[in-house]
């Protein structure tokens, strides 16, 4: 043993042994007791101040607590007899515990403890599929969360704490609405057929907004076909692996954690004032020569503060009102949870919880606008044979309800309705007191008030049950079974609401917004999954070689079954049932489905000396959805990876303590975009024809053109990735890079439509995508504090090579208004691409429009229009003309450069994070509703962005000139693209724990409160009355929230 | 002892794989094997013909006739090749499904009678459907069976024009001599009849007997001769089997009252039970699809029988309303009459409002407006169309007409309205304008002849009015080769009265019309636009699919 300078540790465990002769005998004599003294210092020899020190007895049932003083010593007399063992812990190191000790009477006892901080873990356990493998022999591309990252944040599912953690994970949002959860994608386009990542929650494939995120234990991601292959036809586009809690404390412990979140929208848009309104609609009516919307008695009327003035038996609304802030002003979330759970040294492990959210909708105050969520689970295990057989099960029921007001036409749903017709002259009410309506449109109050209830009921009930066996040393056989049944009920009342002129009622049966007569539809399915699945494990360690090899074969069910009944005529326009209604019972749609999966699966892990590293997986899946011709798809994968850190030459230095070189190649399967039967030739019977005779004729039509031919789509990639930690693994790094190519992706077949029939889609494209992802973790503790700072960079970009079965050149669809997005694929582009016109700013002066190029003859520029560029013509030559040939990609919608920044601190039970997030680059297509007030005949408002619109005195405008129904500025454009880059302080937390004085027995184990905000600030250069984070075009749509949010943990 | 756990496990695979079963069949649709056999099959198997049939309300804001929201660009002359054609692909799958039904009828256990009646009502709608297709891209191929991928029909050439004519009059003559009366299905109303094939065959030999009478550029084997007097005989035929007979209520004939009167031959129905509405009632008041511009109203004649420009009943344009005094009682109900009952609020008198109502100033009436969502049927074809055909066809075979061929038809569409009657369903004229009905006087050579009239003029005239709003006035002008001459004009509205409109701005022409589109922004190109392109994406997928003459 080396020997140590002489430091201020061995100086304070001098003073301590010596100490034990002067007075340590007096004491003991009398009491039959023993003194346990200690040092706690760190690995610098800094001594830690206020470790906590728990001293247990099992024989006598003694237990008692102390901490260390500022000297980092702690001192304790306690009674001899039985073994006593001491944990010792401190905030930001790993504890020990030192067990086993016979204490003798009047003796001191003395321990020196050394506290490693709790730095990166490298003997951390990562769950990956059919098992767990430690972190250091991983060789595929897997990101691993914790616990940790889920608890005491105010988030409505797993994926929003994945955000902005997860290198490589693009996460997306199309609206803010309670019961709407963000999408995600694992290393971007997989395929056009995209159906999301496989999830597996403690081995059933589920939905992870149905998990109650404080009972997850961990969420691995798994991203490269190494370790996804296992999963083989449906893993294409990465795998979560969610584990639930168990026990871990072999005494009760119970769980409470509360928390309480007051939303506001993040950005909105404002609109104008009525005044400002009238006089833009007048100036956009009278540029094409139409008569003033707003005569002079309605602009009298405003300045009046009259609401409304009666032109003939229609209303001219007058007002001043702001339905944006009306109607949209803040919502609340609340969420509690409890769980109980102990680990008996008999082997039963239990977890019980429950969890209970509430989120309260921005409308609630009018009308239907909420989800509710509750969750049960029971976690179970139990050693039948000690160390030969072991049960383990896992249930869980959710049950959430989402309340909404239902719209025939889901684009008219109250926010929308409220950014394009509820303009700032309509208000609430007209000047006979009856709710104004522009048009036959919906007021929104009336809407929310009177216009019905939707409600979603979904029950999800999954149980998983896993015997585990060991016959032999080294072999672990396992049989689990498990079930999943989803039962969902919709339904959706539409009621039947008046609208008034100002001469009285206006067309009798009239209803709320587009929807028809008051109907009422109710719709239940239930979907049951069945699974079996054997495995066998085989570990096994000859010298320096170690294997370990699995095998299993496992087979899946699923049967669909749906019911819908539809009626309108709605009796007394009250009660929501179908037997009120007066039509016959119609769309009765029955689309169930069954579908079955068999599969077998291996795995070969090797490595020599823990240096050498090699793994390779291969799966075989058939399944029914295919004909016999191609029912079976097989998906191999290997990966290697070289420890480099443990080989001689590393040893001798200090700045690289680990570092790995990764290397993968595999292949899954994607088999979304099939149907459940397309091998098979269908006649569909639906429809209605109302004969007088037979008046809910039927029809029966071929379903599509079968095809034996087609087969899983293959996605392999190839991934190179290199871990490093530097300075005792302070600082790690993760870097990976990849080539996904979904080498035969299912696409629409071109064939001319003169064959008559939808015809299958074939493997005919093919999609590459490219990316790296990089992630920094640096974790210290400088004394008291105890920081960390992760740092998380993806990029990746596709590219659809081939896009059809025969070869064409790019055309692009004809001018339109924003439809390119995203449906228009292109061969030779990437997936989100628009196309359009480019653009130079606008015509300023008559002349410069009189003397351009049309598109085709389109008449009627002039100054303040756009000016769309000729760049090509059919001989790829500029032609002096504006047509398609013109057409170009002008931007991508797809997020790039993703990335994510964690801030971490910690001091004397105070703590700090801060999780920064966004996307470099991204383009954002503002769709003609959002820019062009007057386009459209159903448009009645406008918004403060669009008073900035082209005038002589405007020339560099963000919209060309007010007109209305100049369909001329709203073709494709880059006009329209803006930059949707951001980033945004996307969580903030501040908590405070006590941890109480280490008595007898603390009754409260832990207490922590916090403050938690979410989605505080961003910055971006969008429009600022659009959300950059959400994927639609127009803007328009149920907000995303800033939530401030208190919350407490509290354990005993 | 290992080897019995070895074997237990390898049992327990076994188990496994024997218990896969991925053979899975459909759980809610037929097999092909298991239908076409009982008379129900087949009728089912056309049922969703008759959805599809594609009502062609819209056809209209393609003429200078009407005037939406916003300039049509097929009107305007600004229309572009499109990649996609919303009617080729629709045609093609309707001709689908009846190349299907013709394929495996045979095979029900039914009468040949009963057979043929439906192969009838097959072949009728592949005719109907390639009327569609051939009116508007020329020569298309032509498919009579049903192709998959490996078709080579699917890579074929255009057939022609000539060729595909006549297997449509082939398939309409086939129906025409298999499917029954009216009279003889009573029932079965909604369903094609031997009225409709034939309404059908006066149709397309009508719009092909004039098409290639007045499109002397296009060569054709087709005489056109022949065509007009097959379109005469089929109109003739249609007329003394005495199966229709006009409806006296022209008002209600388009809304609920009038469903299923003796004068409709052939519509798209629909019902709140079965989900579907007449989208027409809803798109001329709050969609503004169309409405009438003041070419449409000028077509109206006076109450002597004379165009208002001879008149000298025309009493003039202002005050506002006054042009419907003295006219053809149609144009009342076809175009609403100002202070006739408000459609939202009877109690009022209806005013045009330019902001919520019509940017000419005219709005129809025909078609609307019921309850909403409306339930009346869609008309495809009624009686007044064979009785124009007659008329129409008789006059083009030889630049001349018998008044005893006028009396059964123009005189006989005339005679719906009878002299001093209120119009039944019609709204009651109020006080300011003359309360009795005029009917319209007969039409004979000698009122041609003695007032200076143009005969083909008025022929075509009256086929404006009465079928306005119908879907007919595209067609027209295009088998007329009149588009040239009437699509780049000025679309004019109402003439603006200051007394009833002081606020409304609104651009006017030298007589105080409305301009709702100058002639400045309006074109047509007569080598180009009577036909339209052939979809781009059709053409790069078949490269032998040759682009229309200027597309």
């Amino acid at each position: 043993m080396k020997c140590k300078p002489l430091n201020l540790k061995w100086i304070i465990f001098t003073v301590l042994l010596l100490s034990q002769f002067f007075n340590g005998v007096n004491v003991n004599a009398q009491l039959k007791t023993s003194i346990v003294k200690g040092l706690v210092h760190s690995e610098n020899n800094q001594p830690l101040v206020g470790a906590s020190v728990l001293i247990k007895n099992i024989q006598t049932n003694f237990t008692a607590g102390t901490k260390s003083d500022t000297a980092g010593v702690f001192s304790m007399q306690v009674p001899i007899g039985g073994q006593y063992s001491f944990t010792i812990s401190f905030i930001g190191y790993d504890p020990k515990t030192f067990s086993g000790y016979n204490l003798k009477e009047g003796a001191t006892f003395v321990l020196d403890v050394e506290l490693k901080p709790n730095l990166i873990n490298l003997d951390q356990v990562v769950v990956v599929g059919y098992g767990s493998q430690k972190k250091v022999n991983l060789t595929g591309a897997v990101t691993t969360l914790t616990a940790e990252d889920f608890e005491n944040r105010p988030i409505k599912s797993p994926v929003d704490a994945m955000q902005g953690n997860v290198a490589g994970l693009t996460v997306q949002s199309s609206n803010g609405q309670p019961g709407s959860f963000s999408t995600f994608k694992i290393r971007g386009q997989t395929s056009i057929n995209s159906g999301g990542a496989l999830i597996i929650i403690d081995g059933l494939p589920g939905n992870l907004n149905n998990v109650n995120s404080q009972d997850i234990e961990s969420i691995s991601v798994l991203k490269d076909a190494a370790s996804t292959a296992i999963y083989g036809a449906r893993a294409a586009e990465g795998v979560i692996l969610v584990t639930t809690k168990q026990a871990k404390s072999d005494k009760i412990k119970v769980n409470y954690s509360a928390n309480y979140a007051y939303q506001t929208p993040t950005r909105l848009p404002k609109p104008t004032t009525g005044l400002k309104f009238m006089q833009m609609a007048n100036e956009a009516a009278e540029a094409v020569n139409a008569a003033d919307p707003f005569p002079a008695s309605a602009i009298d009327a405003n300045a009046k503060g009259l609401g409304s003035i009666a032109n003939g038996s229609a209303w001219i609304f007058t007002s001043n009102t702001d339905w944006v802030k009306l109607l949209m002003k803040s919502s609340n979330q609340q969420e509690h949870n409890i769980s109980i759970s102990k680990s008996a040294p008999n082997g039963l492990k239990y977890f019980f919880s429950t969890g209970w959210m509430g989120q309260d909708g921005l409308f609630k105050n009018y009308g239907p606008d909420g989800y509710k969520q509750y969750n049960f689970r029971s976690n179970i295990s139990c050693d039948i044979i000690q160390n030969v057989l072991k049960f383990d099960s896992r249930v869980s029921y959710t049950n959430s309800t989402k309340d909404y007001i239902p719209t025939g036409w889901s684009v008219w749903d109250i926010p929308y309705i409220t950014f394009v017709q509820m303009g700032p002259t309509m208000p609430i009410y007209d000047s006979l007191g009856h709710y104004s309506r522009f048009r036959k449109q919906s007021n929104a109050m009336q809407l929310l008030r009177e216009g019905g209830e939707g409600n979603k009921n979904q029950q999800t009930l999954n149980g998983s049950f896993t015997l585990d066996f060991y016959p032999i040393k080294d072999l672990k056989v396992s049989a689990f079974g498990g079930v999943t049944m989803t039962n969902t009920g919709i339904m959706e009342f539409n009621r039947t609401a008046e609208r008034w002129g100002p001469l009285g009622l206006l067309d009798n049966p009239a209803v709320v917004g587009q929807g028809g007569l008051s109907n009422v539809l109710i719709s239940k399915d239930n979907n049951n999954y069945e699974t079996v699945q054997l495995t066998a494990t085989y570990k096994k360690k000859i010298n320096n070689h170690e294997f370990s090899l699995l095998g299993g074969v496992s087979q899946e069910n699923t049967k669909y079954d749906y019911l819908q009944g539809y009626r309108t005529g709605i009796i007394a326009n009250i009660l929501p049932a179908l037997n009120l209604g007066t039509s016959g019972i119609t769309n009765t749609a029955s689309p169930s489905y069954e579908w079955s999966l068999f599969s077998a699966f291996s795995r070969l892990n090797y490595s020599y000396k823990s240096k050498y590293l090699f793994e390779a997986n291969f799966r075989a899946d058939a399944s029914s959805r295919f004909s016999t011709k191609h029912r079976w798809g097989q998906f191999p994968s290997f990966s290697a990876g070289w420890r480099v850190s443990e080989e001689g030459f590393m040893k001798n230095q200090g700045v690289v303590s680990n570092l790995k070189i990764r290397s993968s190649w595999g292949q899954t399967g994607n088999q979304n975009g099939l149907g459940y039967y397309d091998y098979i030739a269908q006649y569909a019977v639906g429809g209605y024809y109302p004969f007088p005779n037979d008046p809910q004729a039927q029809w029966v039509l071929a379903s599509g053109l079968p095809s034996e031919d087609r087969t899983w789509e293959t996605v392999e990639i190839l991934n190179e990735g290199i871990d490093i930690g530097f300075f005792k693994n302070r600082l790690s790094v993760t870097a990976d890079y990849f080539i996904k190519t979904n080498k035969n992706m299912l696409m629409n077949f071109a064939v001319p439509s003169i064959i008559g029939i939808s015809v299958p889609t074939g493997n005919v494209g093919q999609l590459k995508t490219k990316g790296w992802e990089v992630s920094m973790t640096w974790k210290d503790r400088i004394n008291k504090v105890g920081y960390n700072i992760s740092l998380n960079l993806s990029d990746q970009l596709d590219n659809l090579e081939k896009y059809a079965n025969v070869n064409i050149a790019p055309t692009f669809a004809g001018p339109g208004n924003g439809n390119l997005l995203k449906t228009s694929y292109t061969q030779g582009y990437p997936m989100g691409s628009i196309f359009g016109y480019k653009t130079d700013g606008y015509f300023q002066t008559p002349a410069d429009a009189a003397n351009y190029p049309h598109i085709g003859n389109t008449p009627s520029i002039t100054a303040g229009d756009i000016k769309y560029l000729d760049i090509s013509g059919p001989d790829g030559k500029p032609d002096g003309k504006i047509d398609q040939f013109d057409l170009t990609y002008i931007g991508n919608t797809t997020p790039r450069y993703i990335f994510g920044i964690h801030i971490g601190a910690d001091w004397n039970g105070f703590d700090f994070s801060a999780l920064i997030q966004g996307v470099a680059k991204r383009d954002y297509y503002l769709a003609s509703d959002a820019v062009s007030p007057f386009l459209y005949p159903y448009g009645n408002t406008a918004f403060t962005y669009q008073e900035n619109y082209w005038t002589q005195g405007n020339p560099n405008a963000l919209l060309p000139r007010n007109s209305n129904n100049t369909t001329w500025n709203y073709q494709s454009s880059d006009h329209w693209v803006q930059n949707a880059a951001y980033v945004r302080l996307k969580n903030l937390q501040i908590g405070y724990s006590y941890v109480p004085k280490a008595t007898q027995k603390p009754l409260i184990t832990k207490l922590r409160i916090y403050f938690s905000g979410d989605n505080l600030c961003e910055y971006s250069k969008l429009l600022n009355a659009f959300d950059p984070e959400l994927n639609v075009s127009g803007g328009y749509m149920y907000p995303i929230m800033r939530s401030f949010s208190f919350g407490m943990n509290l354990s005993f | 002892m290992k080897i019995t756990k070895y074997i237990f496990i390898l049992g327990i695979i076994t188990l496994f794989a024997s218990c896969a079963k991925l053979d899975k069949y459909p759980l809610t649709t037929l097999s092909p094997a298991n239908f076409w056999n009982t008379e129900n099959d087949l009728r089912m198997a056309l049922n969703s013909l008759y959805m599809n049939d594609l009502p062609d309300n819209y056809m209209d804001s393609q003429t200078a006739d009407t005037y939406g929201t916003a300039a049509n660009t097929i009107s305007s002359g600004t229309y572009l090749a499109p990649n996609t054609d919303g009617i080729w692909i629709n045609a093609y799958t309707q001709i689908r499904t009846t190349n299907d039904f013709l394929t495996n009828y045979s095979k029900a256990q039914i009468t040949d009678a009963q057979k043929n009646r439906y192969a009838g009502e097959a072949r009728f709608f592949r005719a109907y459907f390639y009327f569609w297709l051939v009116k508007r891209f020329g020569d298309v191929p032509y498919v009579d069976k049903t192709l998959d991928l490996s078709s080579s029909e699917l890579y074929g050439s255009r057939t022609s024009r000539d060729t595909v004519v006549n297997k449509m009059l082939d398939d309409i003559q086939f129906a025409i001599n298999n499917i029954p009366q009216q009279s003889a299905i009573k029932s079965d109303i909604g369903r094609i009849t031997k009225g409709a094939a034939l309404t059908l065959q006066a149709r397309v030999a009508l719009y092909y007997g004039t098409y290639f009478k007045f499109h002397t550029e296009v060569s054709t084997n087709l005489k056109y001769k022949d065509l007009l007097t097959l379109a005469q005989t089929a109109a003739k035929t249609v007329i003394d089997s005495k199966e229709y007979s006009l409806y006296k209520d022209y008002r209600n004939l388009f809304l609920q009252a009038g469903n299923d009167c003796a004068e409709q031959i052939m519509t798209m129905r629909h019902t709140s039970s079965a989900n579907t509405s007449n989208g027409r009632a809803r798109s001329m008041i709050y969609d503004l699809t169309f409405n009438p511009t003041k070419q449409l109203a000028d077509a109206f004649l006076s109450s002597d029988g004379l165009p208002i420009t001879k008149s000298p009943l025309f009493n003039g344009y202002v005050p506002y309303g006054t042009e419907f005094s003295n006219r053809d009682p149609r144009m009342a109900l076809t175009i609403w009459r100002p202070n006739d009952p408000n459609y939202q609020t009877p109690a009022q008198p209806f005013v045009c409002d330019f902001r919520t109502n019509s940017s000419t100033g005219y709005i129809f009436k025909k078609y609307a407006f019921d309850v909403l969502p409306s339930t009346a049927n869609d008309i495809l074809m009624r009686y007044p169309e064979d009785l124009l055909i007659y008329a129409e066809a008789a006059y083009e075979l030889n630049n001349s007409i018998s008044d005893a061929d006028l009396d059964i038809s123009i005189n006989a569409l005339r005679a719906r309205f009878i002299t001093g009657d209120v119009p039944i369903g019609g709204i009651a004229p109020n006080t300011t304008t003359s309360s009795t009905i005029k009917a319209l006087p007969k039409l004979t050579n000698s009122f041609i002849t003695t007032n200076g009239l143009d005969m083909r003029a008025e022929i075509r005239r009256e086929r404006i009015v009465e079928l306005a709003a119908e879907g007919f006035r595209y067609d027209d002008i295009i088998r007329w080769k009149t588009a040239e001459n009437e699509l780049p004009t000025s679309l004019l509205g109402i003439k603006l009265d200051k007394v009833t409109f002081p606020t409304i701005t609104k651009p006017l022409d030298a007589n105080g019309f409305v301009i709702v589109q100058a002639v400045s922004t309006r074109f047509f190109d007569k080598n180009k636009n009577y036909l339209f392109p052939i979809p781009l994406q059709e053409i790069s997928y078949n490269p032998k699919l040759t682009q229309n003459q200027g597309w």
